[in-house]
């Protein structure tokens, strides 16, 4: 799984053109877009990596990237895609180099929210532990999709995936995740007998 | 997943439960999704699973920004690497928002002095506990506007003037002298006919971040800027539009 996750590489997709607009803009305008998009990738970069400092490093990483290439981006497409393509891009060079020996540590969340009920809250931490379970290219395409709400031809520029290619992927990754959030449920009534 | 009538495909599916068809078609998958209950069984589950990402990750969205705030500070009053212009961009854009997010939290005990920082605050407080007095909303009264000039002048060491707002249906109810952080500050307090009431609020700190800033909190908003050697803040219950005419008019008045 994590082979043909690493095999499209680090190499953007996204079709670069100079463009005049964003030749020109100032180095003002460019910093506000940009934090602008900032609470945005934190959350997806946090979803995606399930750890503080890993999101928090990607996120970093993916600005500074973006910076350096801001005189690239055709001001035609929305910013965030595009950052979420550098972003994409970054992540899976990180977990190629990291190949399978080092896992994640998953830095376990509390969820305090007083708005919330009990009832919420478990089905939260399921889908929480039953992402954890996911894939991270099953994970990826689920919140592009749920998350970001970003078309598939969106996502299949962000991934460098075929159109046909997403739409499976996307179709299997729902189901999986379907299947373990209805097995932990299980669980959770096997241990209150 | 049967692809059977109406000729709806998986990838239909899916993009009904994305929210991506058009009006026409989603209506055909409405419906075959009637004939076919364990399909709606799946696709349910799976527009669950949107509706619940969202509640995780945006829930989880305010405390992430708090802590990567958090870190900066750590990191930068500890160890400082090496970072790039733009690592220090987005280190202080990060903090700004971390500042915003705490301050809107009402959890941040901010370390920083700098008044940019302290000035909508404290702002805010001194208008929302003399906005509401009926018989003691100021000290010194309008009708001795060049004595109370004079005076708040003397303490804040500075040459203070009391803006003219009556093009904007304001006019000057009077001011008080007020603890700030480091020193002194000056009220001016306004009122309309309809009697909302504005306060103007003016330190003799400043600050080299000169920029307008905007904050808000239980519908009292706030902007805030600072020059050379003084820190300016209006406050009102007023929408950000009138607001900011406010500002703008005390900006150009005070700019002598």
């Amino acid at each position: 799984m994590n082979g043909s996750f690493c095999q499209v590489g680090y190499k953007a997709t996204w079709h670069i053109k100079n463009d005049k607009i964003a030749k020109y803009m100032t180095r003002n305008k460019w910093e506000k877009r940009l934090v602008l998009q900032m609470p945005h990738l934190l959350r997806y970069a946090k979803a995606l990596t399930r750890n503080n400092d890993m999101a928090n490093d990607l996120v970093q990483d993916c600005l500074e990237r973006a910076w350096n290439k801001r005189r690239l981006w055709n001001s035609q497409r929305t910013l965030r895609p595009w950052l979420l393509t550098i972003m994409h891009n970054i992540f899976i060079n990180q977990k190629c180099k990291q190949s399978n020996n080092q896992e994640t540590t998953l830095e376990e969340l509390t969820l305090v929210d007083e708005g919330a009920d009990a009832s919420q809250l478990v089905q939260l931490r399921d889908l929480q532990v039953a992402m954890g379970k996911l894939s991270p290219e099953y994970r990826e395409i689920i919140l592009l999709a749920g998350l970001e709400s970003l078309s598939y031809k969106e996502i299949a520029k962000v991934t460098g995936l075929p159109l046909g290619t997403v739409m499976s992927r996307l179709s299997r990754a729902r189901e999986k995740l379907r299947k373990i959030m209805n097995s932990t449920e299980t669980d959770n009534v096997v241990q209150l007998r | 997943m049967k692809q059977s009538d109406l000729n709806v495909t998986e990838s239909d599916l899916q993009a009904y439960v994305d929210g991506h068809l058009e009006a026409d078609r989603a209506e055909q998958v409405t419906q075959y999704l009637e004939q076919h209950p364990e399909e709606a069984k799946r696709i349910r589950a799976y527009q669950e699973q949107n509706q619940l990402l969202h509640t995780l990750y945006e829930k989880d969205d305010l405390s992430l920004l708090k802590r990567v705030n958090e870190n900066f500070r750590k990191s930068n009053s500890a160890k400082r690497r090496p970072l790039a212009n733009l690592a220090y961009a987005t280190a202080a854009t990060w903090l700004i928002v971390g500042l915003t997010v705490g301050w809107g939290l009402n959890e941040v005990t901010s370390p920083h002095q700098d008044i940019v920082y302290t000035l909508p605050h404290t702002a805010l407080v001194a208008h929302s506990v003399f906005s509401p007095e009926v018989r003691h909303p100021v000290e010194v009264t309008a009708n001795q506007e060049a004595h109370l000039v004079k005076w708040l002048s003397k303490r804040l060491n500075r040459k203070l003037k009391t803006p003219n707002l009556n093009p904007l249906g304001y006019a000057l109810v009077g001011g008080r002298l007020l603890p700030a952080q480091n020193g002194p500050a000056a009220q001016f307090m306004y009122e309309n006919k309809n009697g909302a009431r504005l306060t103007l609020y003016i330190i003799s700190q400043s600050s080299k971040n000169t920029a307008f800033k905007f904050f808000e909190r239980n519908d009292i908003k706030v902007f805030s800027w600072a020059d050379t050697n003084m820190g300016f803040a209006i406050v009102g219950s007023i929408s950000k539009d009138q607001l900011l005419r406010a500002a703008t008019h005390v900006y150009n008045e005070l700019d002598i």
